[in-house]
């Protein structure tokens, strides 16, 4: 029978005694035993992980190249949706422009530019198949673009606005001035044939005058940006930029009826 | 073969040009790589099939253009021509040589091209007019050198005929 003597009670108290101080003192001293723990335990899981890397290499490895595949894709799908996004705002513009305008028109594709530095074209993806024929006005949301030149069954040549070979008949808006706008195979149009006293001022705002029967009247053509006087001294000119942006086109209008 | 190699190269070309070199655009001028296959030919083939190739690069690249259709197609024969005749009177194996060729038939060129503009009643500014013809020039041989580096030695294109 156990028999609780003195000399058990000595020795009970002496091993319980520092437990009991042991747990009483935890809280202090949880703090500085992880700081002590912390420093072999992160070396440790270091080395583990390491050697784990080293056994499981292959496993790794392949795993790697899956999740550098699925990420590849992932990107990929990302940059498409990016693309089909910008391409319906695109095509919203245009849908709206085509909604709100009493003109008749058809949407194209640009599928190529002009492949010489001394003209300025561009390639559509309809043709005669798809109505298009040969001097109709071509324009965008943002305004005029040029005219058709020639059409084959299933693509069109667009001459743009900027071609030195183009003249459309243009008005200030403002005033009614008219005067002839032609491109100087730069970024700017000229319009020419302005009289000496003619109403035309920097920012005023040039659309067709339809003059003529390809451009009808009021498309956006841009706004004067210098106006000065002609080399002969009989008449004016004005230097207007284009409202069309014509480095990023890829949409446009063909103005059908 | 090496015939069989240009004619696709000349074909990539004739679809880089309109649309893959506009991203290449410096100024407004991208290089003209019909014409260098142009040269590429005259120096590398003889003459019934440089001449082929040249007509070949002329009807692709008026396809693409709106001004005078056949302007090219006329000019690149008798660049082809004239160079030709050049290559019986001068060794032209030396790359600095055929790099000054194209130099040269690249400013003939750009040179007709915008004194034709000119004449058919095309308004060019001086200022634009020098910035096509020369800018041109310079771009059009710096790639040249390039394709001379690392295009031309994979059709075996840097010996003569």
């Amino acid at each position: 029978m156990f028999k609780f003597t003195r000399k058990k009670l000595r020795y009970f108290v002496f091993f319980l005694a520092p437990v009991v101080i042991l747990i009483l003192l935890s809280a202090v001293l949880i703090g500085p035993i992880f700081r002590l723990v912390r420093r072999p335990s992160i070396i440790l899981t270091y080395l583990s992980r390491e050697l784990g890397g080293f056994i499981f290499y292959h496993r790794n490895l392949t795993e790697n190249e899956k999740l550098k595949k699925d990420v590849d894709l992932l990107r990929q799908k990302i940059h498409n949706l990016n693309e089909i996004y910008l391409e319906n705002m695109r095509l919203k513009e245009l849908l709206s422009l085509k909604q709100s305008s009493p003109l008749k028109v058809i949407a194209a594709r640009v599928i190529a530019t002009s492949a010489d530095n001394w003209s300025s074209m561009l390639l559509l993806d309809k043709g005669l198949h798809h109505g298009i024929r040969r001097n109709m006005a071509v324009i965008n949301y943002l305004g005029l673009v040029g005219r058709v030149v020639e059409s084959s069954q299933y693509t069109s040549k667009v001459m743009l606005i900027t071609d030195s070979n183009m003249g459309v008949s243009g008005m200030v808006q403002r005033s009614r001035q008219e005067g002839l706008v032609s491109g100087a195979m730069g970024r700017n149009l000229v319009m020419h044939y302005l009289p000496e006293g003619a109403d035309i001022a920097v920012s005023d705002t040039i659309v067709t005058s339809g003059s003529n029967s390809i451009y009808p009247k009021g498309l956006l053509i841009g706004k004067v940006v210098e106006v000065g006087n002609e080399f002969s001294g009989l008449s004016r000119y004005a230097a207007i930029k284009p409202a069309v942006l014509f480095s990023s086109i890829e949409e446009v209008l063909v103005v059908v009826e | 073969m090496r015939k069989r190699a240009f004619f696709f190269f000349i074909l990539l070309c004739a679809l880089l040009q309109p649309t893959f070199l506009d991203a290449f655009r410096i100024f407004g001028v991208k290089p003209d790589l019909l014409l260098l296959s142009v040269v590429v030919a005259s120096i590398n083939f003889k003459l019934r099939s440089a001449l082929f190739f040249s007509i070949l690069s002329g009807i692709l690249k008026d396809a693409f253009s709106v001004h005078s259709f056949g302007l090219n197609t006329l000019l690149f024969p008798l660049w082809t021509l004239a160079l030709f005749f050049l290559a019986k009177e001068v060794q032209l194996d030396d790359d600095y040589i055929r790099i000054g060729l194209v130099l040269v038939v690249a400013l003939l060129h750009n040179l007709t091209q915008g004194f034709m503009i000119v004449y058919f009643g095309g308004v060019v500014p001086f200022g634009i007019f020098l910035r096509l013809t020369f800018l041109g020039v310079v771009y059009t041989t710096a790639v040249f050198c390039l394709l001379l580096r690392y295009v031309f030695p994979l059709l075996s294109l840097n010996q003569s005929r």
